[in-house]
């Protein structure tokens, strides 16, 4: 193909970017592009135009799979798989997480136990007793879209909440997923979510009365470095009368 | 819509500090635009695995390569959008094969007859896709269906032809009609590239 021929230019420029030049006629264009210019400015200002046509198509939220793979691939260039809970139970894993300088809620001390037996003992943290609900017990399911990964979270009388996890959950790497109560003054950091068996959460104070909606979020191993959420929200829910 | 329309500025901001290696940066432009990307790929791959394959080599791209979106690439939004347009393309190259047809009488998402119904119209970018849209609606209607099936559904000439029921010369050049027209309409609008 000649291209010095203008008319042909632009119009390579404009198929190429609509996606109709294709095979080696494809390659091609990207070859000569790189060295080209003008053959770029036209590519580009197709580009800023019809590339307005993909904002009026509908978003659909990916698997959070798809964020986990993406991490793990930056960092060691595998691709990740969903594996099952391994078959021997995992040494009980005690995770505590002070929530410092929080704006929201001073002094609340969130601690998560993991444990496959079923409700573990806690260490007491030193939290201000939460007035007992009169209201029937409150619980909300949070289900990973596109997995089987999910919790049921149940928020008993005496200020707690248990979570169980329950289905396939992913390779995590150097990730968490954390809680978050999502308050009227913004997320406040619940603690960490076990990915199997069940954990045991303090309430912070100002969390009994209204609606409760909570959120999931991926964030850096030990949860989010700044007491915000910094990862994606992968789902959310809010609690419902048992 | 969500609010990656309406945020260029943001988006820019976000795609210099991911060009920088700020990988919270990362993480808070992939949760802005993810959706928007995946829908685009879905539309043109047609299945969610080779979906979910072109958003993370998209989002790789990005990742190696912020630092070379330049504004003239559109919004960023829009650049992004081209991004994984590309990758699925040539995904399709590799894959199409396997591909079955969609179903015909599917239309594109661009309801032209209809304005005054987007949601994106009372956005920064809505000024260009006015522009587009009108120059659009200048098109024959031949012409404009095929170049809106090939931008959304990936389709080549060929594909083009059997969706259409119509000879692939023909198919052909409603699409660089198409294109020549919409060229002389937007260039109305100035901010033409110089050539030759």
């Amino acid at each position: 193909m000649n291209y010095q021929d203008a008319k042909l230019r632009r119009m390579l420029a404009a198929e190429y970017v609509l996606g109709t030049l294709r095979g080696p006629a494809r390659r091609r264009f990207e070859r000569l592009v790189r060295a080209d210019a003008a053959l770029r400015a036209e590519q580009h200002f197709w580009e800023a135009r019809l590339g307005l046509l993909a904002l009026r198509s509908p978003p659909v939220t990916p698997a959070p799979t798809v964020w986990i793979a993406l991490q793990r691939r930056i960092q060691s260039g595998n691709t990740v798989a969903l594996r099952k809970p391994a078959a021997a139970p995992p040494r009980p894993v005690p995770m505590r997480r002070i929530w410092a300088g929080m704006a929201v809620a001073a002094a609340v001390v969130v601690a998560v136990v993991v444990s496959r037996q079923g409700p573990a003992p806690v260490n007491p943290p030193p939290v201000a007793q939460v007035p007992a609900p009169a209201a029937p017990a409150l619980v909300a399911q949070l289900k990973i879209p596109d997995s089987t990964l999910q919790w049921s979270v149940r928020f008993t009388p005496g200020g707690e909440m248990t979570v169980a996890a329950s289905g396939d959950y992913p390779q995590l790497g150097a990730h968490s997923l954390e809680l978050w109560w999502l308050s009227p003054q913004g997320p406040v950091p619940l603690g960490l979510l076990p990915v199997q068996g069940e954990g045991r959460m303090t309430l912070p104070r100002e969390m009994a009365g209204g609606e409760i909606k909570l959120a999931v979020s991926l964030e850096p191993q030990g949860g989010s470095p700044t007491g915000k959420p910094t990862g994606p929200v992968l789902t959310s829910a809010a609690a419902q009368a048992a | 819509m969500s609010s990656a329309n309406a945020e260029p500025e943001r988006l820019t901001q976000l795609l210099a500090a991911v060009g920088s290696g700020d990988q919270r940066a990362f993480a808070q432009l992939y949760e802005a635009c993810s959706a928007h990307l995946f829908g685009l790929l879905l539309r043109i791959l047609q299945r969610r695995d080779w979906a979910e394959e072109a958003l993370q080599d998209c989002f790789l791209k990005i990742w190696q390569k912020s630092e070379t979106y330049e504004p003239a690439r559109g919004a960023p939004l829009t650049w992004l959008s081209s991004i994984a347009r590309y990758r699925a393309l040539d995904l399709l190259r590799m894959k199409r094969p396997e591909v079955e047809m969609p179903e015909e009488g599917e239309e594109p998402p661009l309801a032209l007859a209809d304005p005054g119904q987007d949601p994106v119209d009372g956005a920064i970018e809505g000024e260009g896709l006015g522009r587009l849209k009108d120059c659009m609606r200048g098109l024959q209607d031949e012409q404009r269906r095929s170049v809106l099936l090939a931008y959304y559904e990936g389709y080549t000439h060929q594909e083009l032809a059997q969706a259409m029921d119509a000879p692939l010369g023909t198919v052909k050049s409603w699409v660089r009609r198409g294109l020549s027209r919409l060229r002389e309409c937007l260039e109305a609008v100035g901010a033409v590239p110089q050539t030759e």
